[in-house]
C-alpha cells in the first residue's frame, strides 16, 4: 500500500552534513557523468557545432565552405518546394503513424503482460519485424506485399477488389510506409512491457481483494505508473518518426517517389547532401528539424507535467 | 501533477465476493480464447514477410519474382551454400565482426549510458536542466548531417577502417536514446529507497550500485537488446568507416549482393539475411528472461 | 569555497574545449589538396562498384596482376549509391583510395581532387594507342585528363525480337523513324490486351533526352553549360505524353512500380512490353529472364534529325592524395593492354574503347553479349561519348523525372513541366 511520503528531515550520522551529501552528491554526479561529458565534448559537439557553421555556407565537400549568411534558410522556405513538400510528408507520417504504431504497441503489450502460455514466443513473433528493420530486403518484402500484383491485392481479389498499386500510387505509397511503421510496433512494445513489469503486483493484488475491475485498475493503477514510460515512448517515437530515414530510402529506392510522396524529410537533406553535394544547404535542413523536433519535445515536456506521474515525488 | 493513486480500504463483504468471481471467471475464459485467437491471427499477419523471405531463401534464383506464394516450387539449398561463401570472404567473417562491434557496443551503452542516466535522474549538480536539454538535443540530429565532421575528426585521430568509430562512442554515451530511456525508468522508482539506503550511510555509489541497478534490470535489458539490434543492423556508419572488405559487417555483407544495374543475388540475400536475424532473436529470446517484475516493494519493507 | 567562483573559469574553460575542437575541424576541411607521398607503392586501394560477379572478375584479375608484378590490392567496393555516399566522406577527409571508379556525371564535380593523367600518356606510360580518339577526348575536363574510359554502354532501346517478329515486324528497328516506332508500338499495345504496351516509359529519363537533343545537334550539357531551351524539354516530353495517351506506353503506376523495382522483374521480362528503355549492356543481364531473344536498338530518330547513339563510359581516376601512382598506372596500363585481363572482365561495363580489345572478345562472350557487342561495334561511327558534366549537374536526373511524373500524374501541363525543370537545372548549375 503505498501511502503519501512524509518529509524525513536527514539525520545526522557520524560526521555527515545535508551540505557535504549535497556536495558528494555533486561531485559524485561529474563522476557518473564523465563518460558522457567525453563523448560530448570530444566527439558530438564539435560536429554538432560545426554543422550549425556550415549551414551558413555553401559547401560542397571538395572546396572550402565559403559564409553565405542566411541564404540558405531563405532558399528553403521561399524558393523551395519540394522543402514543404518533405514537410508535409514527414509530418503525415508522424502524426498519423506514431500515434497507431504506439496505441497498437501498447495495447498488445497489455494483452502479453498477463502471464499467458506461451508468452515468450508470442513476444518474440509480434518482435521480429522491428529486427528486419532497414534491410534492404524489406523493399523487396513490401513490394511483394503491396505491388500491383501482391499479396494484399491476390487477398483483395478473392472478395472482388481490384486493388491498384499501393507503393506505385502517390496517394496510397505514404500509406504503404505508415504501415510499415505500426508493423514494426515491436520496439516500444517492449519499452511498455519493461515498464509494466516494473509494476509491483501488490499494488494489483491488493486493488482486487478491493474489487476493482479491469478498467479501473487500467486507469487507476497501470496507466499512471506507466506514465513515464508512455511518455518516453511518445516523445522517443515522434523524434525517430521525424527523422525516419531508412524505410523511404529502401522502399523507394532513395528517391523518395512515387512522384515525392514517400520524400521523408531526412531522406531529402541526405538528397541534397549526399547526392547533389550541397552540403551547407543539407546542414540548414538538419538544424530547421532540430529546432521543428525541440519545439514539439518542448511541448511534451510541458505537457507531461498534468499527466505523467513520477514515483521518485518530484 | 497526477494525483497518486489511492486505494480503497473499505473491504467488500464475502457474498459480493463470490458472485463478483464466479462472473469473473465466466468472462475471463472467454476473454482469453478470444485473445489467443485475435493475437494468433496478428501474430501470423505480423510474419508473413519474414515467412516469404524464408521461403524465397529455399526457392531458385529464377523463381523467386516468377511465383510469389510462400512455398518454393523446388526447393534448394543453393543460395545458402553460394551465399556463404559469397565474393570471396566467408560470411562468417562478416558474422564474426558483427559480432564483435555489437558485443562491444552493447557493453559500451550498458555502462555508460546508465552511468550517466543516474546522474541525470537522481543526484542533483549544476546546470542540470542545461546538461539535460544538451543531451536531449544531440538525439534530434539528423545523423546524416553530423557524419562528415564526425568522419573528418575520426580520420584525424586515424581510426578509419578500424571499429573504434563504431565502439568508442557508445562507450562515451553517445546514445542518448538509452539515457533518456534510463532517466525515466529511473524516475519511476521511489525515492524512498534511495533515502533509506542513505539513512543505512551509503554514498551516491553505493546506492547506484547495490539498490538502484538491480532495479533498473528491465531497463537495462531493454537497453542490451535495442543497442544489440540497431548496431547489428547499421548500415550506414561502417559503409563509411570500414573500407576494407574483410572487415565488413553484416549489413555491408548483405548489400554487396545487391546490384542495381546488373544480376543481384537475390536468393543469396534472402539467405544471409534470414540467417543474420538469428542471432538478434536468439539474444532477444534470451534477453527476454531478464524483463522480470520489477520487486520494487522489497526496498519498502 | 563558494561556488559562484567556480562557473566562470568552467566556462571559459568549456569555451576553450569547443574552440580547440572545431577550428582544427575546419582548418582541416579547408585544408589545400595534400599531394600524394611517394610515387610507388606495393599496395593499391581501389575502390568500384558492384555486386558479386563484378567483385570476382576484379579479384580474379588482381591476383594474376599480384602474381606477375608483386603489387597488392584492397579492393573497397560497395553498391552504386553506397559508393557516392562513403566517397564523399573520403573527400571531405581527403582520404579517397588510390584508384576510384568515375562516371562523366561527377567527375566535374571531384576534378580537383583528380589526378591529372596527361603527363603519363604524353609519356607512353599509359598506352592507349588502340583507342578511338573520342574515347581519350572524354577523359578531358578543362584541358585535363582525368578519367580513365573502361567500357560503355549506349542508353537506348532493348527489344524482344521473337516477340516483334511474332507482331508481324520483322525489319530493323534500328531504321525505324520515332512515327514508325510509336505506331508499332500502339499497334503491338492493342494487339496484346490488357496489361500489354509497346515500351516502358523513357521520358524521364535524362539519357533518352540526351539521346533525343543530340538528334538536333544539342546535348544535355555543352561545354559546361545546359545545351537546351524549354522548348526542347516541352517537345520530348510530349513524344512521351503522346504514347502513353495513346496506350503504346505504360500509365505512371506501371512505370513506377517497375522503376523502383529489382533489375530482373523489369517490364520486358514479364511480357508487359516489347520495348525496354535501358542501357544496352543491360541486355545479356535480362536476356537470362526473358523468354524471347533480346536485341539492341538506338533511340529512333524524331522528325528529321540524324540517327545518333550516345556512350556512357564508366572510368576509373587516380586520387590526387593518393598513393603509388606511377604504380597505380603501370597497374591501369596492364588493364587495358593485356588480353588476358580484358577475357576475364569481359564487357562488364559495356563496349571497350579499343576495337582490337573489342574484337578479342566476341569469340569468347556467352550469345547475348556477343549480339551487345556487335550492337556497340555497329553504332560506333555514329556513337558520342557523353562529356564530363559540369557541378551540380546530376539534378537533372531527378529534375527530368519529376517533370515526367508530374506530366503523367496530369498536375502540371507539359509546357509548366518543362519550365520548371529548367528553371531549376539553371538555378542548380548556375
Amino acid at each position: 500500500m503505498v501511502s503519501t511520503p512524509v518529509a524525513i528531515p536527514p539525520t545526522r550520522g557520524v560526521g555527515s552534513s545535508k551540505k557535504s551529501t549535497n556536495r558528494r552528491r555533486g561531485r559524485a554526479a561529474y563522476l557518473f557523468l564523465l563518460p558522457w561529458f567525453l563523448g560530448f565534448f570530444v566527439i558530438v559537439l564539435g560536429p554538432l557545432l560545426a554543422s550549425l557553421v556550415l549551414s551558413f555556407t555553401d559547401y560542397r565537400l571538395i572546396s572550402e565552405p565559403s559564409f553565405i549568411g542566411i541564404d540558405n534558410y531563405v532558399r528553403m522556405f521561399t524558393a523551395d518546394p519540394q522543402f514543404w513538400d518533405a514537410l508535409t510528408v514527414t509530418a503525415i507520417y508522424v502524426f498519423v503513424g506514431v500515434p497507431l504504431q504506439l496505441v497498437t504497441a501498447f495495447l498488445l503489450a497489455l494483452a502479453l503482460d498477463t502471464g499467458m502460455r506461451g508468452l515468450s514466443i508470442y513476444r518474440a513473433v509480434f518482435y521480429l519485424p522491428s529486427l528486419l528493420g532497414g534491410s534492404v530486403a524489406v523493399a523487396l518484402l513490401w513490394r511483394q506485399l503491396f505491388g500491383r500484383d501482391g499479396v494484399v491485392n491476390q487477398v483483395l481479389a478473392t472478395v472482388g477488389i481490384d486493388g491498384p498499386s499501393w507503393i506505385a500510387n502517390p496517394d496510397t505509397a505514404l500509406g504503404t510506409l505508415i504501415l510499415l511503421l505500426i508493423w514494426q510496433f515491436g520496439s516500444p512494445m517492449i519499452i511498455f512491457l519493461a515498464g509494466l513489469r516494473q509494476i509491483p503486483r501488490e499494488l494489483y493484488e491488493a486493488a482486487d481483494v478491493d474489487g476493482a475491475g479491469r478498467l479501473t485498475k487500467l486507469f487507476k493503477i497501470t496507466l499512471p505508473l506507466l506514465s513515464p514510460i508512455i511518455f518516453f515512448n511518445l516523445v522517443l517515437q515522434v523524434i525517430n518518426a521525424f527523422q525516419a530515414f531508412t524505410p523511404a530510402y529502401v522502399v523507394s529506392g532513395g528517391s523518395g517517389g512515387p512522384a515525392d510522396s514517400t520524400l521523408f524529410y531526412t531522406l531529402y537533406l541526405y538528397q541534397q547532401g549526399f547526392r547533389y553535394l550541397n552540403m551547407g544547404y543539407a546542414s540548414a535542413l538538419a538544424w530547421t528539424l532540430v529546432v521543428i523536433i525541440a519545439g514539439l519535445t518542448a511541448v511534451n515536456f510541458l505537457a507531461s507535467r498534468r499527466w505523467v506521474f513520477y514515483g521518485d515525488n518530484s | 501533477m497526477a494525483t497518486i493513486p489511492e486505494t480503497v480500504t473499505r473491504r467488500a463483504s464475502a457474498a459480493d465476493h463470490g458472485a463478483a468471481r464466479r462472473r469473473r471467471v465466466r468472462s475471463t475464459r472467454f476473454l482469453r480464447i478470444l485473445r489467443i485467437t485475435l493475437l494468433t491471427i496478428l501474430a501470423l499477419g505480423m510474419i508473413y514477410p519474414l515467412l516469404w523471405m524464408l521461403g524465397a531463401s529455399f526457392k531458385p534464383a529464377d523463381e523467386i519474382f516468377a511465383s510469389p506464394g510462400l512455398l518454393p516450387e523446388t526447393w534448394t539449398l543453393d543460395n545458402y551454400v553460394k551465399g556463404w561463401n559469397g565474393f570471396g570472404l566467408s560470411f562468417g567473417t562478416f558474422f564474426a565482426n558483427s559480432a564483435i562491434v555489437t558485443a562491444l557496443a552493447v557493453v559500451g551503452n550498458l555502462i555508460a549510458c546508465t552511468l550517466a542516466a543516474y546522474a541525470f535522474g537522481r543526484l542533483e549538480f549544476r546546470f542540470k536542466a542545461m546538461w539535460f536539454a544538451l543531451m536531449l538535443l544531440t538525439i534530434m540530429i539528423p545523423h546524416h548531417v553530423v557524419i562528415v565532421p564526425q568522419y573528418v575528426l575520426f580520420s584525424e585521430f586515424g581510426w578509419i577502417n578500424t571499429f573504434l568509430p563504431l565502439i568508442v562512442p557508445k562507450f562515451l554515451a553517445t546514445d542518448a536514446f538509452f539515457i533518456f530511456l534510463m532517466v525515466q525508468f529511473l524516475r519511476s522508482l521511489p525515492r524512498e529507497l534511495d533515502e533509506a539506503a542513505e539513512l543505512d550511510g551509503a554514498g551516491p555509489f553505493r546506492t547506484f550500485f547495490s539498490v538502484i541497478l538491480p532495479l533498473l534490470t528491465p531497463a537495462l535489458t531493454t537497453t542490451a537488446v535495442f543497442t544489440f539490434i540497431w548496431t547489428w543492423s547499421d548500415f550506414f556508419t561502417p559503409l563509411i568507416y570500414l573500407t576494407d572488405p574483410s572487415r565488413y559487417t553484416v549489413p555491408l555483407g548483405l548489400n554487396a549482393f545487391l546490384d542495381a544495374n546488373g544480376e543481384s543475388a537475390w536468393g543469396s540475400l534472402f539467405a544471409m539475411a534470414t540467417l543474420s536475424l538469428g542471432p538478434v532473436l536468439g539474444f532477444f529470446i534470451v534477453a527476454q528472461k531478464y524483463l522480470v517484475r520489477g520487486i520494487a516493494t522489497t526496498g519498502l519493507k | 569555497m563558494s561556488l559562484t567562483s567556480r562557473p566562470i573559469s568552467r566556462r571559459a574553460v568549456l569555451a576553450g574545449g569547443l574552440a580547440g575542437i572545431t577550428l582544427p575541424w575546419l582548418l582541416s576541411a579547408c585544408a589545400p589538396e595534400g599531394t600524394g607521398a611517394s610515387s610507388t607503392a606495393t599496395s593499391l586501394r581501389y575502390a568500384f562498384w558492384g555486386g558479386e560477379s563484378r567483385i570476382a572478375k576484379f579479384a580474379a584479375i588482381q591476383d594474376l596482376y599480384t602474381k606477375e608484378f608483386g603489387v597488392t590490392f584492397n579492393r573497397e567496393f560497395a553498391e552504386f549509391f553506397p559508393y557516392w555516399e562513403r566517397f564523399s566522406t573520403q573527400i571531405a577527409a581527403r582520404s579517397l583510395p588510390d584508384i576510384v571508379s568515375m562516371t562523366e556525371q561527377q567527375v566535374g564535380e571531384y576534378a580537383s581532387q583528380l589526378e591529372d593523367l596527361s603527363p603519363y600518356i604524353d609519356s607512353g606510360k599509359l598506352d592507349l594507342s588502340t583507342w578511338g580518339q573520342k574515347y581519350i577526348d572524354a577523359g578531358m575536363v578543362d584541358g585535363r585528363f582525368l578519367q580513365l574510359f573502361l567500357g560503355g554502354t549506349v542508353p537506348s532501346f532493348i527489344y524482344n525480337k521473337s516477340a516483334l517478329d511474332a507482331a508481324g515486324h520483322a525489319d530493323d528497328p534500328n531504321e525505324w523513324s520515332w512515327e514508325k516506332f510509336s505506331d508499332v508500338c500502339v499497334e503491338i499495345a492493342k494487339a496484346g490486351g490488357q496489361d500489354h504496351w509497346g515500351t516502358s516509359d523513357g521520358g524521364g529519363t535524362s539519357q533518352q533526352f540526351d539521346t533525343f537533343l543530340h538528334q538536333k545537334g544539342k546535348g544535355n550539357f555543352v561545354d559546361g553549360e545546359i545545351g537546351w531551351t524549354p522548348a526542347d524539354l516541352e517537345e520530348f516530353l510530349t513524344l512521351w505524353a503522346d504514347l502513353r495517351d495513346a496506350g503504346g506506353a505504360p500509365p505512371f503506376e506501371i512505370t513506377s512500380e517497375y522503376s523502383a523495382g529489382p533489375f530482373e522483374d523489369r517490364e520486358i521480362v514479364r511480357g508487359y512490353t516489347v520495348f525496354q528503355v535501358g542501357n544496352h549492356n543491360h541486355m545479356p543481364g535480362l536476356q537470362g529472364y526473358t523468354d524471347g531473344t533480346l536485341y539492341n536498338m538506338t533511340v529512333p530518330v524524331v522528325g528529321r534529325g540524324d540517327r545518333v547513339a550516345m556512350n556512357a563510359g564508366t572510368y576509373v581516376s587516380l586520387a590526387a592524395t593518393g598513393t603509388g601512382k606511377d604504380t597505380a598506372v603501370d597497374y591501369l596500363n596492364w588493364f587495358i593492354n593485356t588480353d588476358a585481363a580484358i577475357e576475364i572482365f569481359e564487357a562488364e561495363y559495356g563496349g571497350l574503347p579499343s576495337a582490337d580489345a573489342n574484337d578479342t572478345l566476341l569469340p569468347i562472350v556467352s550469345d547475348p553479349a556477343r549480339r551487345a557487342l556487335e550492337f556497340f561495334k555497329s553504332v560506333d561511327e555514329i556513337a558520342e561519348v557523353i562529356p564530363p558534366w559540369p557541378p551540380q549537374a546530376a539534378q537533372l536526373l531527378t529534375l527530368i523525372q519529376q517533370a515526367n511524373e508530374s506530366v503523367a500524374l496530369g498536375r502540371e501541363s507539359v509546357e509548366a513541366a518543362a519550365q520548371t525543370c529548367f528553371e531549376q537545372l539553371s538555378a542548380a548549375v548556375g
